[in-house]
């Protein structure tokens, strides 16, 4: 009685122990789990996201710039993954699980940036509401953390107007935002004016030039400046990370009359292309080559004789 | 010190050549040849794994960006051009003069040659970001660049290079092929192929004579041109160093002297493992390259006045800059270094008969070579530092070579030595018949003789 009743006793230890020990181990494996899958979370890089916005003519985008700190200096994340996607927060909350307000997705390139062309069914509903904002996200990078930038932009133009005489020519250009029901006039903010060139905008008028109380800013046109081919020249009025309206920039081509200097017809020279050799080197540099290829040949012949020879003897 | 003795008599003709064939095959290394080869093969391969790395991850990997773009590949491609020169030095130069000594040197000077100018090619193309792109150099090149020109001219330099290696080579590689014993398949293959069924004739001789007078006389002015060519690579710029009439000579008379220290670096090494090699690398040939080192150093010494003392005269602009950093500045150091052991002391020391036996000429070669490696460096990297770009960061101004640029730098060298090394092993460095024909013997005597290896 008293064996059965210890046996009975070991029984439900041992059962006990099995389950606790079964219990244990789950516990160990999951928690073992959660701490690799934190170690993984906790073992990727930070990298700081940068949205900027820019209206030029028309036609808006929204740049996404990636960078990283590497020894106290930023440099720009090249191996993001994930793509970076754009959500517009404006028309309703955006969700990311049902794609609402989803503009696009790109991959940035290997200089951390990205940009999305805001495609023009959004510009309708931008330019109905004056007020817009605008959310870059991405997540689950098995580099990097998740980030998540938001951008927040008024409606603003510019208009640009062109007065041309025969001794003045001036550009005049005035930045308006939207406020209340209509576009007014901004005063007091930097706008800069300057002619299109082929690689870079040359800067008219008076550096760090601001809006006067009726929006405007003006310019004299340097009258020597060299215009296109077809007497056009394109006058630039731009702002640059304005803290509301971002990067706006509008242009426009106007008659002109300095023409460019032609290109002066070089032909053949040491210092022009391929195709125009000064034919006293082609036919030298040919010859040269000709005689002293013709004699590696000629030898080449030769080592083919001496092999014929050798055959010969043995034969 | 006494000229060869003129053999006259058939019997001691012929004996003299079986000595000869005894003492010049080539044999087995012994452990320090094969450390070395391994040494050699182990440094050869990190460079082409550092070069894989690059072909993977571009030329960040060196110490190059977009203003100093020309680093250690370039100045090392200029030494292997340099060296290269040594081939139509002894082989043709002194050939064409009817030199009486030169025939144990010609092969050693010719094979210097091949091997540098084989990675002169090569060290080009790892120059090259994208090394696929040197086909755009055949398919659009501009016949008015001095880069498609130095392409030309270096493919051509290599090809006669290997002709005049070849050509003089195929009664020693028929020799080898008939009497050496014991060695493997493979070897004897290689033989049978290189040799292109050479039975002694006098008719195959009689070609290879001639072959030999034709690349002497070709040889020696693609030499000038593919240094030449490479000079202009620098001088047709404005660039304060570089902006020179007299490059070319000045390149010219530089190479002279890296070749001929170099074949007597080689002839020093070959006469201490090789012992019977004495009889033939004697103490007269040191001393007749001792002094053809010294009249080739004190021309060379004249171009490098001209070449400094001219500009420092006039002092103008970036060039004076450029002078003061060679002279007192950071590079002075390195600069009057190499001034003084790679053309200086080695002039002192040669002048006097007992600084050219084979050690002290040992050391005044080495001494040589490897000034005139860092000659190049100085000659293509100081320059560098000054682009007419205003507020750069002063950082970018500054190179440094970063490891793996190191690894694949000396990787080349370590290569063109392995081709030295393998050569040896398995070639007569020193020509049979050549040497033969200096002494003296007549053709028909050599003919006679080395036919006895192809009747047995």
């Amino acid at each position: 009685m008293k064996n059965n009743f210890m046996n009975h006793l070991f029984k439900k230890l041992r059962h006990g122990t099995i389950s606790v020990s079964l219990i244990t181990v789950t516990c160990l494996f999951i928690n073992k789990e959660a701490i690799s899958q934190a170690e993984k979370d906790s073992a990727k890089l930070s990298a700081t996201m940068t949205v900027s916005y820019k209206a030029s003519n028309g036609s808006r985008s929204i740049k996404v710039n990636l960078k990283r700190k590497v020894e106290k200096k930023f440099i720009a994340v090249d191996n993001l993954k994930t793509p970076v996607s754009l959500y517009f927060k404006s028309v309703k909350e955006h969700n990311p699980a049902d794609g609402t307000g989803l503009v696009g997705k790109l991959y940035l390139g290997k200089d951390g940036e990205g940009v999305f062309e805001i495609p023009d069914d959004i510009n309708k509903l931008i330019s109905g509401l004056h007020k817009y904002t605008f959310i870059a996200k991405f997540d689950a990078d098995p580099i990097y953390e998740d980030a998540e930038e938001e951008i927040s932009i008024a409606d603003s133009k510019i208009t640009l107007s062109y007065l041309g005489e025969d001794s003045i020519k001036t550009a005049t250009a005035t930045l308006y935002e939207w406020k209340d029901s209509a576009y007014v006039p901004v005063a007091g903010a930097e706008l800069k004016l300057g002619i299109k060139r082929t690689f870079s905008i040359f800067p008219i008028g008076e550096s760090g030039a601001v809006t006067d109380s009726s929006g405007k800013v003006s310019a004299d046109l340097p009258l020597d400046m060299p215009g296109t081919f077809d007497r056009k020249i394109t006058i630039v009025a731009k702002i640059d990370e304005h803290e509301s309206f971002g990067n706006v920039e509008v242009s426009k081509e106007v008659p002109w009359s300095v023409l460019p200097e032609p290109i002066p017809e070089i032909g053949r020279a040491l210092w022009a292309t391929g195709d125009n050799a000064p034919y006293v080197l082609v036919f030298s540099s040919l010859s040269i080559i000709a005689v002293i290829w013709g004699t590696i040949f000629y030898l080449i012949s030769l080592l083919i004789k001496i092999r014929k020879i050798g055959r010969d003897k043995s034969s | 010190m006494e000229e060869p003795k003129k053999i006259t008599n058939e019997a001691e003709a012929i004996q003299m050549l079986r000595q000869y064939n005894d003492d010049l095959l080539p044999r087995k290394f012994g452990i320090v040849g094969n450390t070395w080869t391994a040494l050699l093969i182990i440094i050869f391969l990190t460079g082409v794994y550092c070069y894989t790395n690059q072909l993977r991850y571009g030329l960040s990997i060196t110490g190059m960006r977009d203003f100093v773009f020309w680093g250690i590949y370039i100045s090392n491609f200029v030494f292997f051009v340099a060296i290269s020169l040594v081939g139509s030095l002894v082989t043709a130069v002194l050939y064409l003069l009817n030199i009486p000594w030169r025939a144990p040197l010609s092969r050693i000077s010719e094979v210097i040659a091949v091997a540098a100018v084989i990675f002169a090619g090569l060290i080009i193309i790892v120059d090259m970001g994208r090394p696929e792109r040197i086909v755009n150099m055949f398919l659009h090149g501009r016949i008015q660049s001095p880069i498609v020109w130095d392409v030309m001219v270096v493919t051509t330099y290599m090809t006669l290079s290997i002709l005049l290696l070849y050509f003089p080579l195929l009664p020693g590689i028929a020799f080898c092929r008939d009497n050496l014993k014991g060695i493997p398949k493979w070897q004897k293959w290689m033989y049978n192929i290189l040799s292109l069924g050479w039975k002694y004739s006098p008719e195959q001789y009689h070609i290879v004579k001639k072959a030999i007078t034709i690349l002497s006389v070709m040889i020696i002015p693609v030499a000038l041109c593919i240094h030449t060519v490479t000079s202009w690579l620098f001088a047709s710029t404005y660039r304060p160093g570089w902006d020179s009439t007299n490059f070319g000579a000045y390149f010219v008379s530089g190479a002279f002297v890296v070749g001929a220290g170099g074949v007597i670096a080689g002839m020093a090494v070959l006469r201490k493992f090789y012992p019977s090699y004495k009889t033939y690398l004697t103490d007269l040939h040191f001393d007749r390259m001792g002094k053809l080192l010294v009249l080739l150093t004190v021309v060379y010494a004249y171009f490098s006045i001209n070449e400094y003392l001219i500009p420092a005269y006039k002092m103008k602009g970036e060039e004076a800059e450029h002078l003061h950093e060679l002279f007192t500045g950071y590079y002075a150091p390195l600069f009057w270094s190499v001034q003084f052991f790679g053309m200086v002391l080695p002039i002192i020391v040669l002048l006097f008969k007992k600084g050219r036996k084979p050690i002290p000429m040992f050391i005044m070669a080495v001494l040589v070579v490897v000034g005139a490696w860092f000659k190049r460096y100085l000659i293509v990297i100081p320059t560098m530092s000054y682009l007419p770009i205003q507020e750069i960061p002063e950082a970018w101004k500054h190179y440094a070579p970063t490891f793996q640029e190191w690894a694949i730098t000396l990787g080349s060298l370590a290569g063109a030595l392995l081709i030295i090394t393998f050569f040896v092993r398995f070639f007569p460095i020193i020509s049979v018949w050549e040497v033969a024909e200096e002494r003296g013997v007549s053709h028909e005597t050599i003919y006679k003789h080395l036919n006895e290896g192809n009747e047995k």
